[in-house]
């Protein structure tokens, strides 16, 4: 942890990278400005860092760049409220504050020699990202890797330079859908459950991680039972209200366990010993 | 939904169901008055499954609090007390059939408390109570229960809120029956506490005109008028201005209405100093726990209170009994022109600050400039709600 | 026990509070209005009020309404004004402190906040510091008041645990008997005499006093839950009005909030009491909010209380028994009542 001591203090860092993903969407990269933690830096795919812009406050985002590729820590930023307003309007060469990596990560461990099967829509991709990067740079780990990403329009989809880069792959296989037609769209159209309904991609020895809009993500767990998925082949990410990220202030708890701490990763079984208050 | 599979679960959909639809902006002004109310008619609360009580019965009865079985309150046992009751049960009785509650009052849990009750059936009404105990507003309860047919018991003062929140558009007269009573007055626990140790009381009973309080260490008589709440030695409306059924013949205002502004007066007289001195001691104890707004029939934006605002950002976070004066200040003149003078701010309040009288200050202002009260007639608009080009009462604007 | 017991006499208390002041930030529950009765650093002018529970607990001493986490200043670059940098100062501190005249419903608040605070992966280091720096003198109960429920909560009117010093009344005074080496060093003052022939008393006082214990709670955690999705809570919370008094007012209610406050070219961070009852408490940016109501709110409340706390810890609930709540509430909602309702459905 960058600071143990205190938990409640950030680390210094800078922004080095802004990239504009969507009209909403923003990425920014950013490298901790002591060397030395930067490289001490250890975080697994699925854990969190708080944001802090000092005089507005933090927000929790997923480290959205892999713990193989340590040049600088990236996280995808959408802007809804007051700290993600004021995020949006950072330029390289801002300070900002990092406190992390905050949270439980994905097992990929147990995900060794499985097929994996990302489905991911508009923002969700985050989380996603990180893992699918993880497992590209640890190819040999996994068995077949297929990414169902779906936005509301073309625009709306994020990383679209990687997203050609997946697609020329040869070792993973892409599916981009957007809700309906759009001009110079000429890809799938469909939302992303049925979409997943259509391809029918059978459970058996796949792990089927899901990120997104809750109603997307809603849809997408009704979709792959009715395909034949098993509870424990189910891992989703939850959202909730944040303010330590450290399981101290009370507020992001769902029944007995805290998303900031216990989550945000939980697998369908997880979720279900859970008491229903999304 | 068809395609339900038995893997997941009934539960986790419904829960995901909800999530997607009662997104709630609570920026935008349409939000629905108060969240801690019921859902419009109609609609599931997130989360919830329908109850599985047996059919024809959907709620829970909820058993009387005798929670210490030695403490009793032996009511005023006088034939007026008995006929209000019996007159307020046998009405309630009737009107539930087309109502979906009523709310009144009850024993609470030692006999100095009374406590609301929402009366579902006829056995709850026999728990009604009628005393000085039956302090509360109810009139607070009405926005969130807006959009469901309901009852409520309402004092004079209470009566005033009841308008307020019709002028303002904010409950529906069509929704709402009205059970009035005309009251002499209800205590200021406040009082009491600074009497006597009220840590362990056995019994109350009230006479015509005193209370008697008996602790385990001492029984005490107290003349009623020394431990009435500070708006009842003033009240001008004992009897309920509006109403469907009165439980009782009206009652005349038998209060001098100079006393009204006697608390306001009495700051008013300090000087600047002495002024602030005075809200820096009380207010050094305030815990900004919001009881006063929360308690308030007219704090219909709560939820979205602008005290609490980052943007725009009014109040900060800090401490400080300057920082609590800026709420309190904000909170009086978000009422001015609407507050009914209840009290019920610094009934609420837990650290027992004075803090009715500095709404009653915006009160006052509003009397002299507008010549205004809030909540006497149904007709009226708050001044604050209007523009006229000429203000009779202000002679500055006067050509 | 190191120290035999030792008898401090009522009117030596105030002596023995300056005393101790002039090592130590003293704080003991004084006369803040005519009703109210705070936890407040003693001086000569204060009223002490010993002999009933204090309006608030005493949690605010360790885990303050207000507190600072740290401060920030932007600094613009002298070359190149659109560049800035940020500078970021920790205020942790914590100095010598005693409590005086808290109850055993108050210290057994502080153990909730040590399982929390103090324990585990994360510890807050503020908490721990105040912590670590204060010495509980506690009055024991003698007369528990008809809100008073501890013995339902797993503590008891004569509970010790977590305090330094025991203080039983007796007459004339307190019967003093140290529990830590701390508790000790304050029975070595002046104020403190030999009380050899009141230990008896002190005995008798403890054994005397009874409280019934009204409820039994050892399997309310499982009746919530499947209380949960039932319009239990929607009917037990008609008449609440969602405010905040009572967690402010609780000694193990520990929720905050973390907010930046600017001033000028820079400001502070800092931590403040936060309610499960406030809307905004879980409201999320998009709007979503997971406990819309009140009812889901205060099913919440009770839920983490009894329920998910208990589960976490080993059984202990997340509540004293202090009846705090019931008292302030401007409704009078019980929860004692609520959980005697919850258990209908066992």
């Amino acid at each position: 942890m960058s600071n143990s001591d205190n938990p409640f203090l950030p680390v210094m860092a800078t922004v080095t990278k802004v990239i504009d993903e969507t009209p909403t969407i923003k990425s920014f990269q950013v490298i901790l400005n002591d060397q030395g933690q930067m490289k001490s830096f250890h975080f697994q795919p699925g854990q969190v860092a708080q944001m802090s812009i000092f005089g507005v406050g933090e927000s929790t985002f997923v480290i959205n760049s892999p713990p193989t590729r340590m040049d600088y820590l990236q996280f995808s930023v959408m802007r809804a409220g007051e700290v993600t307003d004021r995020i949006h309007q950072l330029k390289e060469g801002d300070p900002v504050g990092v406190r992390g990596p905050l949270g439980n990560w994905f097992p990929y461990e147990e995900m060794r020699g499985k097929d994996i099967y990302f489905i991911g829509g508009g923002i969700g991709m985050a989380p996603l990202r990180t893992l699918l990067l993880f497992m590209l740079d640890k190819r040999k780990d996994y068995g077949d890797i297929t990414l169902l990403y779906g936005a509301r329009s073309p625009e709306d989809l994020c990383y679209k330079e990687e997203l050609n880069e997946w697609e020329a792959r040869d070792d993973m296989e892409l599916i981009l859908t957007v809700d309906r037609e759009f001009p110079n769209w000429d890809k799938r159209v469909g939302l992303v459950p049925n979409v997943l309904k259509e391809l029918a991609p059978a459970p058996k020895g796949k792990i089927a991680i899901t990120c997104g809009p809750p109603i997307m993500i809603r849809f997408t767990l009704e979709a792959l039972a009715e395909l034949g998925y098993q509870d424990e082949q189910v891992i989703t990410t939850l959202e909730r209200r944040m303010k330590c990220g450290i399981g101290l202030c009370g507020r992001c708890n769902i029944g007995t366990k805290y998303v900031c701490t216990d989550g945000p990763v939980f697998t369908l079984t997880q979720l279900k010993q859970l008491p229903p208050e999304l | 939904m068809a395609f339900w599979s038995r893997a997941v679960t009934p539960e986790i959909v419904t829960m995901l169901k909800e999530t997607s639809t009662h997104v709630v902006d609570w920026r935008s002004s349409n939000v629905s008055s108060r969240s801690w109310g019921s859902s419009p008619a109609g609609s599931t609360i997130p989360g919830y499954r329908p109850p599985r009580e047996p059919a024809g019965r959907t709620w829970l009865p909820i058993s009387p609090n005798r929670f210490t079985p030695s403490g009793r309150v032996a009511t005023l046992a006088k034939e007026t007390v008995v006929e209000i009751l019996d007159n307020l049960r046998e009405t309630i009785q009737r009107e539930l059939n087309n109502l979906e509650l009523v709310v009144g009052w009850e024993q609470g849990y030692d006999p100095l408390h009374g406590t609301p009750i929402f009366i579902r059936s006829p056995e709850d009404a026999d728990r009604l109570i009628w005393s000085p105990l039956c302090g509360h507003n109810l009139a607070s309860y009405l926005p969130g229960l807006k959009g469901r047919k309901v009852g409520i018991l309402v004092k004079g003062c209470d009566s005033r809120s009841v308008i307020q929140l019709l002028q303002e558009g904010l409950i529906s007269r069509d929704e709402i029956v009205i059970f009035g009573i005309p009251c002499r007055g209800v205590v200021d626990l406040t009082k009491i506490k600074a009497r006597l140790n009220v840590a362990r009381i056995k019994e109350i009973s009230f006479d015509d005109n005193a209370i008697v309080v008996e602790t385990d260490q001492q029984r005490e008589e107290i003349l009623l008028d020394d431990v009435l709440a500070a708006k009842c030695l003033s009240c001008q409306y004992p009897t309920p201005l509006i109403y469907d059924h009165l439980a009782a013949e009206a009652l005349p205002s038998q209060r001098p209405d100079e006393l009204l502004y006697q608390e306001v007066e009495e700051v008013e007289a300090l000087d600047a100093k002495e002024r602030m001195a005075h809200w820096e001691r009380e207010l050094e104890r305030c815990i900004r726990c919001y009881a006063c707004r929360n308690a308030c029939p007219l704090c219909v934006c709560q939820d979205v209170c602008a005290a609490e605002s980052r943007n725009p950002h009014w109040l900060t976070q800090r401490t400080g009994a300057k920082e609590k004066a800026m709420w309190h200040i904000m909170h009086a003149l978000h009422l001015a022109g609407r507050c009914t003078d209840c009290g019920e701010c610094e009934r609420a309040c837990p650290l027992d600050i004075p803090i009715q009288r500095i709404r009653r200050k915006i009160n006052k202002e509003i009397k002299e400039l507008f010549d205004y009260e809030a909540g006497l007639n149904l007709e009226d608009t708050p001044p604050l709600y209007t523009f006229k080009v000429e203000e009779p009462t202000i002679k500055e604007s006067q050509q | 026990m190191s120290t035999a017991g030792r008898f401090l006499a009522t009117d030596k208390i105030p002596d023995l509070l300056k005393r101790l002041g002039t090592q130590y930030h003293v704080y003991a529950p004084v006369q803040a209005s005519d009703t109210t009765v705070l936890f407040q650093e003693f001086n000569e002018e204060a009223q002490l009020a010993l002999e009933r529970e204090a309006t608030l607990s005493p949690k605010e001493v360790f885990f303050p309404q207000t507190e600072r986490l740290l401060t920030y200043t932007y600094q613009k670059d002298a070359e190149d004004p659109k560049k800035s940098s940020i500078q970021i100062e920790e205020t942790l501190e914590a100095s010598p402190t005693v409590i005086f005249g808290t109850r055993p419903c108050d210290v057994r608040g502080l153990a909730i906040f040590d399982m929390v605070f103090n324990q585990g992966q994360w510890v807050d280091p503020y908490y721990r510091a105040r912590r670590e720096a204060t010495t509980i003198v506690t009055i024991l109960c003698t007369e528990p008041e008809n809100t008073c429920f501890c013995t339902s909560v797993d503590g008891g009117p004569a509970d010790t645990q977590g305090s330094d010093v025991l203080l039983t009344p007796v007459t004339g005074g307190y019967f003093a008997e140290a529990v830590t080496e701390k508790g000790d060093g304050i029975l070595q003052d002046d104020a403190f005499v030999p009380g050899d022939d009141k230990a008896q008393e002190a005995r008798e006082a403890r054994d005397k006093v009874a409280l019934e214990r009204e409820l039994d709670l050892a399997r309310t955690p499982q009746t919530i839950l499947k209380l949960f999705s039932t319009d239990f809570w929607e009917q037990v919370t008609a008449k609440c009005i969602s405010c905040g008094a009572c967690t402010y007012v609780c000694p193990t209610c520990y929720c905050f909030n973390i907010t930046d406050e600017d001033a000028g070219l820079g400001g502070e961070r800092i931590r403040t009491w936060d309610s499960c009852m406030f809307y905004h408490y879980t409201l999320e940016a998009s709007g979503h909010n997971p406990r819309p109501t009140k009812a889901e709110r205060y099913r919440n409340r009770v839920g983490h209380k009894f329920s998910y706390h208990p589960s976490t810890y080993e059984g202990t609930f997340g509540c004293t028994g202090c009846g705090r709540c019931i008292k302030v509430c401007p409704v009078s909602l019980d929860i004692r009542q609520i959980l005697r309702e919850a258990q209908v459905h066992e």
